[in-house]
């Protein structure tokens, strides 16, 4: 069940009617419990067995870890509550990755091992709940959070539908007490959210999805297309997939919002960041922020040898990386992104901070661009081959069969110039600032204009995969 | 903070213009949405309206229009009978009844201010096509939607004897098709392109205005239909055989109920608002086609019938080697069978229908 399916639209509605139908809170949780799984069977149902197990371990281990007189140490408990969460993590995302893996390694060495993988299907948000659940497990061990008593609260945490397959990743710190009173009506920003869903919907399936007829292509057979027509597809993939993520996440954050609820804020108009370590304050924050607190801080963070932090820096980025997929091209993506923010502390930030404004625009966006590359393609070879050919300038814009057409370069910057529009304009501001009756028209007739351009079939986020 | 707690009344005014809103919006951009390019469907309706005021006579109809009938040649025809007349084919593969009001509907909403005729096949009310899901939510079927089709299939449905359920989920259908023509929902980006490079040259329309010979401009199946033909002639001569002898008979009371008079009376009328003339066809197709007749022979049609489904009174259009496949002609059989629409359109000239 897809955020831009009507079919969600009607889910939604009936929840947002009966939830605050209701007056009682726990009632209310209730309701949202079951809304949340209902939404989740829509996927599998039989991974929701998997989301409850998991649910309930973390829940226990903190429960026992917590108690006056825990049986066996905190730590253990810790360890407990981590390595369940992991060894999930790691069977239904990684296991035929290590094993095919491992495979290649000793048939390079020379001894040939058949791999036995399992095609494990792998479970629609597992990355993102997981990652939730043991920043609480973490939370209340370092002693950051008092541990909820209610199950039914966790598994809400766990499992609330509007960021549960592709987050936000929220803490447990900002979302469980907000269960703890009433959310009041009077108090959600029905317009902001109005227009953040429309916003969200319009990015989705109107830009990213369009966008995604130009780049599938190119992206499934580059032998076929000129040099310049690869770059323009990495351009338009690198509009993609930020307006399919941030989209999703506009319209999590919004559908949350109309039932009282603040998530975490996601994005903050990346691509206009100067600098890499820009960027990853500014890109997926809720991903990037719970790397920092619970791998790179606890790793030594800043206040090791600088060849101490770098390795750090490295392993963060590479094990972001292999977050965002079992395969070596993200594990390539992650270290292009840890290499470029090694290079940027290690004094290029310095250099980079004393260059012109364009200059530094420029770096990030061609930086990011390339790295998108990689991260798009189906492997790492392809990803490799791909980056070759769009520096292969013999035969820059001819000698192949296809091109990609000139009106997409045109939307390309068309899209660009609105982003920095948007982030100097602020539209979701303005349109709060309207009276009631010119943002019932605005928001009628924006409905009515975003419609005709979403591209219609099943197009799943990009970001249900991780 | 804005509080949200208003008295109901300023929530339903709210609602109401956010509603009217919507619905003013969705109007204006739908009227920007073009046909279909399927079978040049959308590059004709460009070129007549680039130039309609240079037609007397259109067609409208299935694949049996768009093959059988050649405005050259029967403009030629009635040239040398005395009627100097210019006519334009919409003839289109798989064309319904709905779908060709649909097109008529918009091509009258140009105001060609010469038409004088128009001539719809009256066949193809059975929305077997439209049945099928791989039709749906294609270009074509979304666009013919309209509020007085949608409306119109929605009552037909209620007349038929299939089960409820079957009824219900094909009404379902329908709604979701009405929604979506209405809201244009992904229509964008295809009537944007349309625009900025117009897929068929209106050179070739101008040509052959709307006539494509299976011949020259086969469809995606028509090679097989024509090989299947070829390779087994005695079915087809036994339909045609079978026709010949047909006199008249009981008709199922399903077939007849599949056409809903009342809207062909609202055809006729709009044909007529327009200034011209409404009359309806039946190509050469073997079939007997005996609702049709049942419903001329009682007088219920808003309109003359010129039938020519009938191997006694047109024997050249059943000839095999006038034939592409068992249902369509090829172009000689479209030549012969456009000047046979000649005559009998320059005698219907000659003598008008109710004078």
């Amino acid at each position: 069940m897809l955020f831009t399916e009507a079919r969600f639209l009607l889910f939604f509605a009936m929840v947002f009617s009966a939830y605050w139908a209701l007056r009682r809170n726990d009632l209310r949780k209730h309701l949202l419990l079951a809304a949340s799984y209902i939404f989740y069977s829509a996927w599998d149902w039989r991974f929701l067995f998997l989301i409850l197990g998991s649910t309930a371990i973390n829940f226990f281990a903190v429960r026992i870890m917590t108690s006056p007189e825990p049986p066996l140490s905190r730590r253990f408990w810790l360890w407990l509550g981590l390595a369940a969460n992991l060894t999930t993590l790691g069977f239904f995302k990684y296991f035929d990755f290590f094993v095919e893996s491992a495979s290649g390694l000793l048939d390079w060495l020379g001894l040939s091992v058949p791999a036995r993988t399992l095609h494990v299907v792998l479970p629609v948000g597992i990355s993102f709940y997981t990652f939730q659940s043991m920043s609480y497990t973490v939370d209340v061990y370092r002693g950051r959070l008092a541990p909820t008593r209610s199950f039914a609260d966790f598994a809400l945490f766990v499992s609330f539908f509007p960021q549960l397959v592709a987050g936000p990743i929220v803490r447990a710190s900002t979302f469980l007490p907000q269960l703890e009173r009433a959310r009041s009506f009077a108090s959600v920003e029905v317009r902001r959210c109005l227009a953040l869903f429309l916003l969200g919907f319009f990015k989705k399936a109107c830009v990213a999805d369009q966008l995604a007829v130009a780049v599938d292509p190119v992206f499934a057979s580059p032998e076929r297309f000129a040099p310049a027509s690869k770059w323009l597809a990495a351009c338009l993939y690198h509009i993609q997939i930020y307006c399919d993520f941030s989209g999703y996440t506009d319209m999590a954050l919004a559908t949350a919002g109309l039932l009282g609820y603040r998530l975490t804020r996601n994005f903050d108009f990346p691509y206009l960041a100067r600098s890499m370590r820009e960027f990853w304050r500014r890109w997926h924050i809720s991903l990037s922020s719970w790397f920092r607190d619970y791998l790179y801080v606890p790793l030594g963070g800043n206040r090791v040898p600088r060849a101490h932090m770098f390795l750090n820096l490295w392993i963060v980025f590479l094990l972001c990386g292999l977050w965002h997929g079992a395969a070596w091209n993200f594990v390539l993506w992650g270290a292009l992104h840890g290499s470029l923010l090694a290079v940027e502390r290690w004094g290029g930030g310095r250099w980079l901070d004393a260059a012109p404004r364009p200059l530094q625009h420029l770096y990030v966006s061609v930086a990011v661009l390339l790295a998108w590359v990689v991260f798009r393609s189906p492997d790492l070879a392809s990803g490799l081959t791909f980056l070759a050919g769009m520096f292969r300038f013999h035969g820059w814009a001819s000698e192949a069969p296809e091109t990609l057409s000139a009106a997409w370069a045109a939307l390309a910057l068309a899209l660009a110039g609105a982003h920095v529009a948007a982030a100097r304009w602020r539209p979701l501001a303005r349109v709060e600032s309207l009276p009631d009756w010119g943002f019932a028209l605005a928001y009628g007739g924006a409905v009515a204009m975003v419609l005709p351009w979403v591209v219609t079939g099943h197009n799943p986020f990009i970001y249900f995969q991780f | 903070m804005k509080r949200n707690v208003y008295p109901l009344p300023r929530h339903s005014v709210l609602a109401v213009l956010a509603l009217l809103a919507f619905m003013g919006v969705a109007s204006g951009l739908r009227a920007w949405v073009p046909w279909s390019e399927s079978s040049d469907l959308a590059a004709r309706v460009r070129y007549f309206a680039a130039h309609r005021d240079e037609f007397e006579v259109l067609f409208f109809g299935s694949s049996q229009v768009r093959r059988s009938l050649a405005p050259a040649v029967i403009d030629a025809e009635l040239q040398r009978r005395g009627h100097p007349l210019r006519s334009f084919s919409f003839g289109t593969e798989g064309m319904n009844g709905y779908e060709a009001d649909a097109l008529l509907e918009d091509v009258l909403d140009m105001r060609p201010r010469r038409l004088t005729w128009v001539f719809v096949e009256l066949r193809y009310w059975h929305l077997d096509g439209v049945a099928d899901p791989r039709n749906h939510f294609t270009d074509r079927m979304v666009h013919w939607h309209t509020l007085r089709q949608t409306a119109a299939v929605l009552r037909s449905l209620g007349g038929r004897t299939e089960p409820l359920a079957h009824r219900i989920w094909r009404g379902w259908v329908h709604l979701q098709h009405g929604f979506w023509h209405f809201t244009s929902l992904g229509q964008g980006a295809r009537s944007l392109s349309v625009r900025v490079d117009p897929p068929v040259p209106a050179q070739r329309i101008a040509a052959e205005r709307g006539f494509a010979s299976l011949d020259e401009w086969p469809s995606p199946h028509a090679e097989e239909a024509r090989s299947r033909f070829l390779h087994a002639l005695d079915p087809y001569r036994q339909r045609v055989a079978r026709l010949s002898r047909f006199r008249g008979g009981a008709v199922h009371s399903e077939l007849t109920d599949r056409i809903d008079l009342d809207f062909l009376r609202s055809q006729a009328q709009r044909v007529r608002a327009a200034g011209a003339e409404l009359v309806y066809f039946v190509t050469a197709i073997p079939d007997a086609a005996p609702e049709l007749r049942e419903l001329e022979r009682s007088g219920s049609l808003p309109a003359p019938l010129l039938s020519f489904n009938s191997p006694a009174r047109h024997p050249e259009l059943y000839r095999v080697d006038h034939r592409y496949d068992g249902d369509h002609l090829n172009r000689r059989g479209a030549e012969v069978m456009s000047r046979a629409f000649a005559a009998r359109f320059a005698r219907m000239l000659e003598d008008p229908p109710g004078r």
